[in-house]
């Protein structure tokens, strides 16, 4: 993981934020190696590609880059991008009201 | 107790000496900027010859996203500012897409491209973008990581005054 110069560099300080997307093909050589150069963009911290379920995993630096930038930065290594997979679980439905549940009886 | 405070003392003082670099004040602030001479096809850029002027020395890369974003406001800094050079160094491997972008983006200061990285490396630039500013005498003032807004007041007033 490419990581800015400095001896004490400290996960902590940082305000990263993960990001996933979803590709149709599988990326080329060439964009394996355009993928690989973003680990030289400032606030790119780690990229990880899941082939089986082709995805690519990026977590970046909410401070210094977008959503929007970080989506821009993986199209022009020609990945084909499809959509971004939502990370955070669906929220569960809400529990009806007792009342409204209960039977009346008969 | 006091033996504890001492000791104590005595670890926070080798902490804070080891020197640690939080980016903030960079080793090589304040030290000559090193000096290049780079020649690409029949373009040439050496950073003596701008001895006498304030440089912003600004390292990017076509496919770098950040550092496309700060192009107009390096643009507008270079018109705002004549009497500065920003003096870009693109380290795009492929040259047919570089020389495309060129004709693709309005480029209003000099940039030249080092596919090898020397000078990135010779100035300790591993990340994209980033920039140095060099004042009149050659020294390396300033130090900016990430893609900055160089049309900010607070940029301008620092460059006019240097």
């Amino acid at each position: 993981m490419a990581r800015a110069a400095g001896a004490c560099y400290d996960d902590r300080m940082t305000t990263n934020l993960d990001v996933l997307y979803r590709y149709e093909l599988h990326p080329s050589e060439a964009a394996m190696r355009a993928l690989g150069k973003l680990r030289g963009v400032y606030g790119i911290r780690r990229m990880v590609i899941d082939e089986k379920q082709k995805t690519v995993l990026v977590e970046f630096d909410f401070t210094r880059l977008t959503r929007a930038v970080v989506a821009e930065l993986l199209r022009t290594t020609g990945l084909d991008i499809v959509e971004e997979v939502p990370l955070a679980p669906p929220a569960p439905p809400k529990e009806q009201p007792a009342a409204a549940t209960a039977q009346k009886p008969a | 107790m006091g033996r504890w405070i001492s000791s104590f003392v005595v670890l926070l003082s080798l902490a804070l000496a080891s020197g640690c670099d939080r980016g903030d004040h960079p080793k090589n602030i304040g030290t000559p900027a090193p000096n290049f001479t780079l020649v690409n096809g029949k373009q040439t850029v050496d950073l003596s010859s701008y001895r006498g002027k304030v440089v912003v020395l600004n390292f990017w890369a076509t496919w770098c996203v950040p550092c496309i974003e700060e192009i107009p406001s390096l643009n507008e800094l270079q018109r705002e500012l004549p009497q500065i050079a920003v003096v870009g160094v693109s380290i795009d491997e492929d040259a047919d897409a570089y020389r495309q972008f060129l004709i693709d983006h309005q480029i209003d200061f000099t940039t030249i491209r080092d596919p090898e990285r020397r000078i990135s490396t010779l100035y300790g630039t591993k990340l994209f973008p980033e920039s140095y500013v060099i004042d009149r005498t050659g020294h390396l003032r300033r130090k900016f990581i990430s893609a900055q807004d160089w049309t900010s007041p607070e940029i301008v007033n620092y460059l006019s005054h240097l």
